[in-house]
């Protein structure tokens, strides 16, 4: 590439860019975002204190369990023996206690604090039948206490949680940022063809150039936004943080600057590639309300549903291999650095990898893109596909 | 300025172009002319460099770089979502380093036009005749050496199609060689120096407006096109 098509591929870039990546809009739908958010924390927070409200339990008893008091925690038991069925009816429910071994409840709909009332007459079983057998209840506890087993290793110890869910999160904001590309390319790219604004710009400019300017463009876009999600999740969590004590420091104190860097390389050289497939495969689309095509566009997001694998085990060799292979070397690499021990060679080999496929896939796409672009009512099957990649 | 040689373009089995041979010259307007099919885009197209020729040669003499060419082409479109200033400013960045200059050219031409009010409004908010000034805009706005522009008339209005005429004859005046293809034979014998009647894909009459009416002993272009291509092209 010499410097005038650099230069048009910028130019390409920033119209694309400025195309669909507008501060007005965005800053219109962080404003939803937040008061979306505001009131699904308010209308949940009016929803718990509906529910945070004590019940009141009446309970019919034949003195099996031998209770003076009834009590436990979150739930509100009155002795109702004797009770009129119209005062029995001023309870949230009626229990009837029958035996040591049933008991009836009675209510007008199924309710969550029925776990607690099961766990409470458990107890009060457990306690009787305790009492009967003669058996001590430390006796018993410790007959169904777990063994304690200690870990020791003789390799390099397992990461705790944390690393876990900052692997998480950065295999879905890459997952996000292939979701918005996937969604803009497509949108600009059979926009173009519909719009036939096509000719005009490749009479100007090589389809190469084109398609360069669209991969670099619309891939930057995906990445501001979730640049800018990440940097505002950072800011939420740290003003909570602060007001709450809450202990995101520690989460944050796990992230060192390499691993972001190549968390970084690895994601924006992944997204580049996909953003090329996208390309070329949008631009064989003709009508993407009825294009068989448009299916292939979700193959990108398989990627990082694999990475979601390292979570569960990051020393399987599927892992291993799919960390390098350069099609899923994007999500599961870092997420396997996050998780696991890798030698300094590996994430640098991968990553030469995967930048060698994005320039592949950035040349295929370039001659998909020359003949792909200018066919307008028809689509290319795959074996035509496969002929245009094929020229020179 | 620009010689084909024996060029020849295949589509599967159908010769669009067969063995053309032509010649632009230096600040003329060329007419390229022919019925539906004849191999007129093909022909522009290839001149462009958007396909290449199967065969013969194509050269412009001096070399011409893309982004001294104009073009306008028959298969019409803009981008809808964005103002018309904005717009325009980037196809002719897609030519031109000159911000200031393609800035004035702008200027003049949405002036001539009677745009420049609505230069900052969507692309989309305008009528189809005022999309295609738009578009007539972006084809000359870099001030390109040699403009080809594919049936430049169509979507206007008789005094539109006037004021076209106009804007084509100044911007050769200019010194701008343009290379036209149109159907409105009254306008384009009015206004090119030299015309080439295409037939499936070969010539089938060229020269001057005064040696095609000596070849056919018709007066005007509108009776040469009618009697000739209505009977197939044998007349």
């Amino acid at each position: 590439m010499n410097r005038n098509e650099f230069r048009l591929v910028r130019r390409v870039a920033a119209w694309e860019y400025n195309r669909f990546f507008k501060w007005k809009d965005v800053l219109k739908g962080l404003m939803w975002t937040v008061l979306i958010g505001f009131l699904s924390f308010s209308g949940t927070r009016w929803l718990m204190q509906d529910a945070s409200d004590t019940p009141v339990v009446g309970i019919l008893h034949n003195g099996v369990f031998l209770q003076e008091t009834w009590t436990t925690e979150g739930l509100e038991l009155i002795d109702a023996t004797g009770m009129t069925e119209a005062q029995l009816a001023a309870f949230d429910a009626v229990l009837e206690i029958v035996s040591a071994d049933e008991a009836r409840l009675r209510m007008e709909g199924d309710r969550p604090w029925t776990g607690r009332l099961q766990t409470y007459l458990d107890s009060l079983r457990t306690d009787l039948r305790l009492k009967e057998t003669g058996i001590d209840r430390a006796l018993f506890e410790n007959l169904g206490a777990p063994i304690t087993l200690v870990k020791s290793f003789t390799g390099e110890a397992p990461k705790g949680r944390i690393p876990k869910i900052l692997a998480a999160i950065s295999i879905a904001l890459v997952l996000i940022a292939v979701f918005l590309s996937f969604a803009y390319q497509f949108t600009a790219i059979t926009g173009e063809k519909q719009q036939r604004i096509t000719e005009q710009v490749v009479a100007a400019i090589s389809p190469q150039t084109w398609i360069d300017g669209k991969i670099i463009g619309i891939s930057a876009i995906g990445i501001s936004h979730v640049a800018l999600y990440s940097l505002l999740t950072v800011g939420v969590f740290g003003v909570i943080g602060l007001m709450t004590d809450a202990p995101f420091a520690s989460f944050f104190a796990a992230v060192d600057a390499y691993t972001v860097l190549l968390f970084f390389l690895f994601a924006l050289t992944g997204i580049l590639m996909w953003n090329a497939f996208l390309a070329g495969v949008a631009a064989t689309i003709d009508d993407p309300n009825s294009s068989q095509k448009s299916g292939l566009m979700m193959l990108p997001t398989v990627p990082p549903l694999f990475a979601f694998l390292v979570l569960m085990d990051p020393t399987t060799t599927a892992v291993m291999v799919l960390s390098w292979f350069p099609l899923t070397s994007y999500a599961v690499m870092p997420a396997r650095m996050v998780l696991d021990g890798v030698a300094w060679w590996e994430p640098l080999g991968a990553w030469m990898l995967l930048a060698a496929t994005a320039w592949l896939f950035r040349l295929v796409a370039g001659r998909i893109f020359r003949l792909g672009m200018l066919l307008y009512g028809k689509e290319p099957g795959f074996k035509e596909i496969l002929r245009w990649i094929g020229r020179t | 300025m620009l010689a084909l040689e024996n060029v020849r373009k295949v589509y599967q089995t159908v010769a669009a172009v067969d063995g053309l041979s032509m010649e632009v010259r230096k600040g003329e307007i060329f007419a390229l002319l022919g019925p539906n099919g004849a191999g007129k885009t093909t022909t522009v197209r290839m001149i462009l460099g958007i396909i290449e020729p199967d065969s013969g040669r194509l050269h412009f003499d001096p070399p011409m770089e893309r982004s001294r060419l104009g073009y306008l082409p028959e298969e019409r479109g803009i981008y809808q979502d964005t103002p018309v200033a904005e717009t325009l400013l980037y196809l002719g960045s897609l030519r031109s380093d000159n911000k200031a200059r393609l800035k004035e050219q702008a200027k003049f031409w949405l002036d001539r036009f009677g745009l420049y009010d609505r230069r900052n409004d969507k692309i989309s908010t305008l009528s189809k005749g005022n999309q295609q000034k738009i578009q007539f805009i972006a084809a000359v706005l870099h001030e390109p050496e040699f403009a080809v522009l594919d049936e430049p008339y169509s979507g206007f209005d008789p005094i539109n199609q006037e004021l076209i005429s106009s804007c084509i004859t100044e911007l050769r005046a200019g010194g701008m060689t343009v290379l036209l293809s149109a159907h409105q034979m009254q306008l384009v014998e009015r206004l090119a120096d030299r015309f080439l009647l295409l037939h499936q894909g070969k010539e089938f009459l060229s020269g001057t407006l005064e040696e095609i009416r000596t070849k056919t002993a018709r007066e005007d272009l509108h009776d040469i096109f009618i009697s000739s291509f209505s009977t197939g092209g044998t007349a």
